[in-house]
């Protein structure tokens, strides 16, 4: 029985990595950008949400709403800022939208940092939902029955727009090959800002599930970004499915180690299935097929 | 003034230490590869040394050596897993392989000390530090001119063309690896002499974040561009941090996104000062002109 509670637990907390890497995956896979600013769209998020509930008074889901809309804003501004200049003088970027993605994450640490007098922050009792399922002898938070359902619905939401939708494709044809996809009738400009945006909600709202059961301060981001990390690389990026995958597995293989192994082995074992997955399938345990890499 | 003097002594004392883990990444961008690793090199050169300078009495020359030749066996490890990555994988896993080596150390209590780090027993001077960047900038800058150094230009423009006039791709882009874990180590060594107490932390994210920035902002296709960057990017705010209370990392990402959008090429920049030399005889060639990876993707 406790191995089924841990398991629950374990795929609370994978959801919050889920909402993360499916963030992370979107930005990576379609265009080629390790963002190391992602954290602080998750930091943001969980500040605004925090202020929505403590200052405005307003209800938890208008709270994860604000968080969902503020990540997805920063998104869009730190693609603006940052990769739009390198992306409209051409040539190879990656190495360039490292650096200035970098340059985000400090200035919007600090900023995080400054706006929260780096104190520690906690969603006030009572306000987040603290209903309590008793099912069979299990005893499930309401706050993790919603980050699980909300993970998979955003991922499911997020693999249909991507691979079902026309918009879909022309993010997945500008990721591929900007000047092609122009001469196909896309604009770029509309695919690359619906996809930041995309992903900067889905990160948002993984920072406000990640605030909402304990006190987090303005690194909150920082922990995210590391985790989301491992759960993209380990479920492959190619596909969101894989990303979500992969933050429910490290989530719950961390809960499960933290309670049967050490809780000091937590990272450890995190991390080293991480180097394994990159020796062994370096692409990802769910492998995509990668059109056009020489 | 005295304190004027230890300050721009120590600022000075960090940008050489800064500048030879730079170089380190430099020689993997040199053969074209896009690796963090560095400071993993720099931490298990670090933590190897410390432990060697505690338990055996080392000196601070031959815990350089030691240092050095952790870095080089743990690249040549890494790079045999890690190089056939191709470019983006190979930077997603080297950053992996920073969070790992942070494991490795915080469990190998024993030899680390675990979270709460070690003591480094012995201290680094100034004069050692130039000494030893001089040693590795002679050797970078030999390389340079050697069949090495043309074979990897050649990899890091194009590798399918290298491979095809007969340039083994892989070796040099293993030799290049190998010599950036040796000078990683080497710079962690110095690293820690430097900071004189050092834990899990102390190679982390942020080191490997200031030593990219160094290498790319100083410039990316001269080994001098990463001197001027670790001067500029981690000497600097050394100094600098005096005047300026909060806030201060505002300003560095700033400096950071403005560099890079203006000065693509960084601070030292061959290619541009030739071009502008040519300027007068034909309009400049677009940016892109050098760089024939994107043409792929």
């Amino acid at each position: 029985m406790l191995l089924v509670q841990q398991l629950i637990n374990g795929l609370a907390l994978g959801a919050v990595y889920a909402l993360f890497a499916v963030g992370f995956g979107v930005v990576f896979s379609t265009m080629r950008i390790l963002n190391l600013a992602q954290g602080m769209y998750a930091t943001w998020g969980a500040i605004f949400a925090y202020w929505a509930v403590a200052h405005a008074g307003l209800p938890f889901p208008v709270a994860c709403l604000v968080g969902t809309a503020i990540g997805a804003m920063a998104a869009v501004a730190v693609d603006q800022v940052a990769f739009q200049p390198l992306r409209s003088r051409g040539g190879e970027q990656l190495l360039g939208t490292i650096i200035t993605s970098v340059a985000l994450w400090i200035s919007l640490r600090e900023a995080a940092s400054l706006a929260t007098g780096a104190a520690p922050l906690g969603f006030p009792p009572g306000t987040v939902p603290g209903g309590l399922i008793r099912f069979a002898g299990l005893r499930v938070l309401a706050t993790q029955v919603i980050a699980i359902v909300c993970a998979i619905v955003v991922t499911a939401a997020i693999h249909v727009i991507l691979r079902h939708t026309r918009l879909g494709a022309a993010i997945r044809a500008v990721g591929h090959d900007r000047g092609a996809a122009m001469l196909g009738g896309v604009n770029p400009r509309v695919a690359i800002l619906t996809a930041a945006a995309l992903a900067g909600a889905a990160t948002g709202l993984a920072g406000v599930f990640y605030a909402d059961g304990q006190t987090f301060t303005f690194s909150l981001g920082d922990g995210l970004l590391l985790q989301g990390f491992a759960a993209v690389v380990i479920g492959g990026m190619g596909d969101v499915r894989g990303a979500a995958f992969g933050g429910f597995a490290i989530g719950v293989v961390q809960v499960l180690s933290a309670q049967y192994i050490s809780n000091s082995f937590q990272d450890a074992i995190t991390f080293g299935l991480l180097l394994v997955v990159l020796v062994v399938r370096p692409r990802g345990l769910l492998k995509t097929v990668e059109l056009g890499r020489a | 003034m005295g304190q004027q003097l230890t300050l721009l002594v120590s600022a000075a004392e960090f940008a050489l230490a800064g500048a030879v883990l730079a170089l380190s990444t430099y020689m993997t961008l040199w053969a074209g590869l896009l690796s963090f690793a560095t400071v993993s090199f720099a931490a298990v050169g670090a933590f190897t040394a410390t432990h060697l300078m505690t338990s055996a009495g080392l000196g601070l020359w031959a815990a350089l050596l030691v240092g050095g030749l952790g870095g080089g066996v743990v690249a040549a490890v890494a790079g045999l897993l890690l190089i056939r990555l191709a470019g983006h994988w190979l930077a997603l896993a080297t950053v992996a392989l920073i969070l790992v080596t942070r494991v490795v150390v915080v469990n190998l209590g024993g030899l680390t000390g675990g979270s709460q780090g070690e003591v480094v027993p012995v201290e680094v001077h100034l004069w050692q530090l130039i000494v030893v960047l001089a040693v590795a900038c002679l050797v970078l800058a030999r390389l340079a001119r050697s069949r090495f150094g043309t074979a990897a230009v050649a990899t890091r423009e194009d590798p399918t063309v290298a491979a095809t006039m007969g340039i083994p791709v892989r070796r040099v882009q293993a030799a290049a690896f190998v010599i950036s874990g040796v000078l990683g180590g080497v710079g962690g060594v110095l690293q820690a002499g430097l900071l004189r107490y050092i834990d899990p932390d102390s190679f982390y994210i942020d080191l490997a974040v200031t030593v990219i920035a160094c290498v790319v902002l100083g410039g990316a296709y001269h080994w001098f561009g990463s001197v001027i960057g670790a001067v500029v990017f981690t000497g600097l705010p050394v100094y600098v941090n005096q005047f300026i209370g909060q806030g201060q990392a505002i300003i560095d990402g700033a400096l950071l996104l403005i560099i890079m959008i203006w000065m693509p090429g960084g601070l030292v920049d061959p290619l541009r000062w030739r071009r502008l030399r040519d300027g007068r005889r034909t309009a400049p060639a677009p940016e892109t002109a050098r760089e024939p990876a994107e043409v792929r993707s």
